[in-house]
């Protein structure tokens, strides 16, 4: 009768210790686990310019740069879009890692292949130049 | 004799669970650490500004500056950092800039003229970057516009920027 | 009766040593996440990124309202952004201070600008004065 005592009081303690075994492992996996992430979160710290887009459309001085030498290179007709020049320009700069949308006023147009069907970019910047009274040229980049 | 292996049993757990507190807020103070001991990387934004304060130098209204040019066509002595305004410091280590000119026809092909300054070693880094982001070698950032010049003749015109300052931007 | 007594006493220091453990993580935490070298740091590379950006004749007004408070915790009352060259320091504490170089070659002044409605100085005045040479 006492040696099944003894037997049952050892079975007790063998328990109790592997339910710290586990806990202690399930810690340890969670804290490491944790300090991962907080090495990802530290990568937030690397800057670049769309990190300070609030709207998610923003200007780029060099889309505006080339729309200008664009504008003079159409050659005083500010009524009609020249696509083929557009083409020219704008796809060899931008076409690897935008679809180009570009036009007159709302009259904007695909410069180079449009997107897929299932395809929805989201629109990166957003270039305007007055050209008179009436017209405007607009021209907006959006990320492949 | 069932109360005395209950207390050691006890005593043992308060040991141990100490010892999971220590261990837990070790992992907290490296977590912390490990966030605040990074540094904020600003140079890719450099490079962007370092860019547009650059082309705004080089070209005006869809025309590029007429200094760029002399009489038998571009201007080999055209100093970039005094024309741009730009101070790379004394060291010059830091800052890389080089501008190159292309054929409207073949954006692959360089017209015969490249402006640079700067520590010409940071170009190597960019290669690597190409493979894999690393935070410790330069970043670099390069654009590409189209202007034209008195004679309305086309350009492209790609400007790379290259910062090195890993010792602020990267541990 | 002891044992119980014992056991009672036992579980009431294991609670108060859990407590004060928890206290120190807490107070380190707290002291880490309002640093000053985190704030001389952010400013002295947002001011120099600024002036990079700008051009002569601008004026930037920059709410430094954080530093400025932080500085007065460390009882540092002197400017607490300065050029020099081409580059900006920023100090909030006797000990310990941040720079960060720009490469826009401009002639730059930075001051204090003048004090609120409540006698506080929120904001530094960033002025680009001309181009060197």
């Amino acid at each position: 009768m006492q040696n099944k005592n003894l037997l049952n009081q050892k079975k007790g303690q063998i328990g109790e210790t592997m339910t710290w075994v586990v806990a202690t492992l399930i810690i340890i996996v969670i804290l490491f686990i944790s300090i991962y992430m907080s090495s990802l979160i530290s990568k937030t710290k690397i800057l670049d310019s769309v990190d300070f887009d609030p709207e998610n459309l923003k200007q780029n001085l060099l889309v505006k740069k080339s729309m200008m030498a664009f504008v003079l290179t159409s050659e005083g007709n500010l009524n009609e879009f020249n696509k083929n020049l557009a083409i020219e320009i704008f796809e060899k700069i931008y076409g690897k890692e935008f679809y180009i949308l570009m036009g007159i006023n709302d009259n904007l147009i695909y410069i180079g292949p449009n997107p897929e069907l299932t395809d929805f970019p989201e629109e990166i910047f957003l270039e305007k130049i007055k050209l008179n009274d009436k017209n405007e040229l607009n021209l907006i980049l959006k990320k492949r | 004799m069932i109360l005395k292996n209950k207390r050691g049993a006890e005593k043992i757990i308060s040991v141990y669970w100490f010892a999971i507190l220590i261990l837990v807020a070790g992992g907290i103070f490296v977590m912390v650490a490990n966030f605040h001991n990074s540094l904020y990387d600003v140079r890719e934004l450099e490079a962007e500004i370092m860019i547009n304060q650059v082309s705004d130098c080089l070209s005006y209204g869809g025309k590029l500056n007429e200094d760029l040019f002399d009489e038998n066509g571009f201007n080999e002595e055209f100093k970039i950092l005094e024309k741009c305004y730009l101070n790379f410091g004394n060291g010059k280590e830091e800052y890389y800039l080089e501008i190159e000119f292309y054929n409207f026809e073949n954006l692959e092909e360089s017209l015969n003229f490249k402006i640079s300054e700067g520590n010409i070693n940071l170009k190597a880094d960019c290669e690597i970057q190409k493979s894999k982001e690393y935070g410790t070698i330069s970043k670099c950032v390069e654009k590409t516009f189209y202007s034209l010049d008195n004679d309305k003749n086309e350009f492209f015109i790609k400007i790379l920027s290259i910062i090195r300052k890993t010792e602020k931007n990267a541990k | 009766m002891k044992k119980k007594g014992q056991i009672l006493v036992e579980n009431v220091v294991f609670i108060i040593l859990n407590l004060i453990f928890l206290t120190i993580l807490i107070l380190f935490i707290y002291s880490k996440i309002g640093s000053e070298s985190l704030l001389e740091e952010k400013y002295s590379k947002q001011i120099a990124l600024l002036i990079d950006s700008a051009k002569p004749g601008m004026i930037i007004h920059l709410n430094m309202e954080d530093a400025i408070n932080e500085a007065k915790k460390n009882n540092f009352n002197e400017n607490i952004v300065f050029v020099s060259g081409n580059t900006i320091t920023v100090k909030l504490r006797e000990k310990g201070e941040n720079s960060y170089s720009f490469f826009n070659d401009v002639d730059v002044s930075v001051y204090p600008d003048k004090k609120n409605e409540d006698n506080k100085i929120e904001n530094y005045i960033i002025k680009i004065n001309s181009y060197n040479k």
